[in-house]
């Protein structure tokens, strides 16, 4: 391997495993924690586990070599507040870990650029994600980036078990997934879109058969509708609806549908039209869909990391350096909003939130400025989809900041607005 | 793997869960019955100011109390009382429209006497009742007196016992002074209407459901609580489910509402979501599932399932730590985060310029 690579590869690896061993979110650890500690310490598998089974299962897998090493006598310590011991947290990750490292090889091997690769795996959003805060996107991503390679090498039937396995980790690899399958209706190729369909009815029931067990009921109302935003739970967003509006909603804004029917609708259009590859076709819309989940649905902070290997697919696809760059800075802002606005920056290290820099953290409506920087952000990055190719500017970062500056001015210490 | 396979091996007991159904007692539904007492605000006689602080009190139909505070190095408090005759078998519920300027505290408590008048305090620290912020708003505050008189007295027998007395009191953190007032524009007491349930479901029309799962759970360990729940009522219900134990809440879920796909429910309740109470918290001798109603009303209730989780976590030996430990850990955190990996895509992108 050539030595540069395996230089950004090893920093890749050091950082997030460095991070790993001793920070966590309290909270979401904890339900990791207890969901597999629940099974090898009582046998009890956890049919109420807070995400898709997929997840439930890598973890499981991962988890028996700490059992393993556990058994043989290795005792593991707690870090500060953490929920977890620093061994068993560092396993738990492993598998998103390992995941970052498999899509910096697919960066690698598809764009042959080194610095598209290392935009994904340095970039603090996904070492923030999966090092420290302990979430599992990238469980997610590795097999949607794989499923776009496999558009691109025209193998469309196991591109599309890639993009259903993603979804099973998180529901957003149904949308290329679904996206192939109007292409194909289109195309009246009616025997892939049977394929297609059998193929991911059959993997999917395949995933959810054992929660099968504790009731049609919790399947339907815990899985089904909670992850279709369909919940009868009023709960927090993050989005700039909600943020504005003080709204809790029980799932998505209803804007969100219409967002839908657009990208679908613009989807087949272009398609019809019939100018583009499919790869680019479904890159972009993919990309639009991603944005407007953040903007319209019941958004979660770790969804902005969809857009970075997305971003950089569609900048190696349509030569649009620019973007690729951008997504680079997109991670970064992201990373420091997140910390500061969203958690306070001891919250993940120590396991408590405490604001150590009382001018950037612990600030009321700190939500608000987080969505309209969030959301300029964005916007950002669809000029950058949709007008022509452009470089990355220092003015980009300086527009960043004055929208930071503007909303932190009106909305945390002029409180314009009164939720 | 083979170690997927082998269930049950780590040696510890940390993540449990039991079925919260397994000793379920009853079911009873709650609803607001007719007015039982009405203060009229109309005979200063019957209310009586203690304290030193200098104060004046107005009734005219309301009660109107004005205070001044002055600037003092420790805490200073000025009371109302006034007497009532509540008895406590009717279960009456008492609610108060009141407000209080900012920067000062406020609360309400009760006493009573048993059916042998021996007295009695219906007050504890840490009810919602005691020392709440003024906001300068008119807030509705409510009591379920029968729940006040038992937290603190899990013995006493309701029949034949009655409050006595209540009484209003304003507070003054150190070094807080000026004037600030209280204004109590309503005060009135109902009875409550309860249906009860042997089984696990109940209908009529109901603010409140209250299930008793039978004696107390401990919960310090209490980690989650998940209930199986098919509810309907009217078209704006929109309800709350707490966990009680010896009536205080131990766990509490989102606002939900109800759906048009289905009228169950699998609710999460967590200790960590904890910020209020529901006016009927269940037997101090319980554990209880109660299903509070903030708009519309319950009309069918079957609780389907509880499964109750305990977690327990072990905080490090040396987890007490200063500002400035936190900040070394943060800046060392940092450096990981942001500094080395954007120096190294500094590198990749300025000095490794040879593509693979």
């Amino acid at each position: 391997m050539n030595t540069k690579v395996l230089a950004t590869l090893l920093v890749g690896l050091i950082v997030r495993i460095e991070i790993a061993s001793f920070a966590g979110h309290p909270v979401d650890m904890g339900l990791f924690t207890y969901s597999v500690r629940l099974y090898y310490e009582t046998g009890r598998f956890d049919t109420l586990f807070p995400s898709l089974p997929l997840v439930y299962y890598v973890q499981l897998l991962f988890y028996s070599l700490y059992t393993m090493i556990r058994d043989a006598g290795f005792v593991d310590l707690v870090f500060l507040y953490h929920p977890d011991y620093m061994l068993e947290g560092l396993v738990l990750r492993m598998p998103s870990i390992l995941a970052d490292l498999g899509i910096f090889y697919v960066l690698l091997k598809f764009t042959g650029k080194l610095r598209y690769a290392a935009f994904y795996l340095l970039n603090p959003f996904t070492i923030y994600l999966t090092g420290a805060w302990g979430m599992y996107d990238s469980l997610m991503m590795l097999p949607l980036v794989a499923g776009f390679v496999l558009v691109a090498r025209n193998q469309m039937r196991f591109a599309s078990v890639s993009f259903v396995v993603s979804g099973l980790f998180k529901l957003f690899g149904f949308i290329p997934f679904g996206l192939l399958m109007i292409e194909n209706l289109f195309q009246k190729r009616f025997k892939e879109f049977a394929i297609q369909l059998g193929m991911g009815s059959g993997l999917a029931l395949l995933t959810f058969a054992p929660y099968f067990q504790s009731g049609l009921q919790d399947f339907y109302v815990g899985f089904v509708l909670r992850f279709l935003g369909g919940s009868g739970a009023l709960s927090r967003s993050y989005n700039i609806v909600a943020a504005f509006s003080g709204l809790r909603f029980t799932g998505s804004s209803p804007l969100v549908w219409l967002a839908g029917v657009v990208v679908i609708s613009a989807f087949v259009f272009n398609r019809r039209r019939g100018s583009g590859s499919i790869l680019k076709h479904l890159l972009l819309w993919s990309i639009v869909a991603a944005v407007s989940l953040d903007i319209f649905s019941q958004s979660q902070p770790q969804w902005l990391s969809w857009l970075i290997p997305l971003s950089i697919l569609y900048a190696f696809v349509t030569k649009r350096e620019g973007l690729a760059n951008f997504s680079y800075f997109f991670g970064v802002t992201s990373t420091f909003l997140s910390i500061t606005l969203l958690q306070t920056s001891t919250y993940l290290v120590t396991g408590i939130p405490s604001a150590l820099f009382s001018a950037l953290e612990g600030l009321p409506d700190s939500l608000i400025v987080n969505a309209v920087t969030v959301v300029s952000m964005l916007l950002m990055l669809l000029a950058y989809v949709f007008l022509k190719p452009t470089k990355f500017k220092i003015e980009v970062i300086a527009l960043t900041a004055l929208i930071y500056l503007q909303a932190y001015f009106w909305f945390t210490i002029m409180r314009i607005v009164v939720i | 793997m083979p170690a997927v396979f082998l269930r049950g091996t780590l040696p510890q007991q940390t993540a449990t869960e039991i079925d919260g159904l397994a000793q379920f007692a009853s079911m009873q539904g709650v609803s607001l019955g007719p007015v039982i007492w009405r203060e009229g605000f109309n005979n200063a006689s019957t209310w009586a100011l203690s304290g030193s602080t200098p104060a004046i009190l107005q009734l005219n139909n309301s009660l109107s109390l004005k205070i001044v505070f002055p600037s003092r190095t420790t805490a200073q408090a000025l009371s109302i009382f006034h007497n009532v005759s509540l008895p406590l078998d009717q279960g009456p519920i008492v609610f108060l429209s009141v407000q209080v300027s900012g920067g000062i505290s406020y609360g309400v408590r009760f006493w009573g006497v048993t059916a042998t008048n021996k007295p009695f305090s219906a007050w504890h620290e840490g009810s919602m009742l005691q020392h709440r912020p003024g906001l300068g708003i008119f807030e509705t505050v409510s009591a379920n007196l029968v729940s006040e008189s038992s937290i603190p007295n899990p013995t006493l027998s309701l029949a034949g016992a009655r409050i006595t007395r209540m009484a209003f009191y304003v507070e003054a953190v150190p070094l807080v002074s000026g004037e600030f007032s209280m204004h109590v524009s309503s005060l009135r007491a109902n009875s409550v209407i309860t249906t009860k349930a042997s089984s696990n479901q109940v209908s009529g029309n109901f603010t409140v459901l209250v299930a008793d799962l039978g004696p107390a759970i401990a919960t310090q360990k209490l980690f989650q609580v998940f209930v199986g729940l098919d509810i309907k009522g009217s078209s704006d219900l929109s309800y709350v489910p707490y966990f009680t134990t010896r009536a205080t809440v131990a766990a509490q879920g989102f606002t939900y509402v109800t759906k048009v796909a289905t009228t169950y429910e699998l609710a999460l309740l967590s200790p960590l979501q904890v910020n209020s109470s529901p006016l009927f918290a269940g037997n101090v001798r319980s554990s209880s599932l109660v299903v509070s109603a903030r708009t519309g009303e319950i009309s069918f209730f079957r609780l389907n399932s509880i499964s109750i989780r305990f977690f327990s976590t072990q905080v490090s030996r040396g987890a007490s730590i200063d500002p400035t430990t936190s900040r070394d850990l943060v800046f060392y955190f940092f450096v990981f985060l942001f500094i080395i990996p954007v120096a190294m895509v500094a590198l990749v992108v300025k000095v490794f310029r040879d593509e693979h």
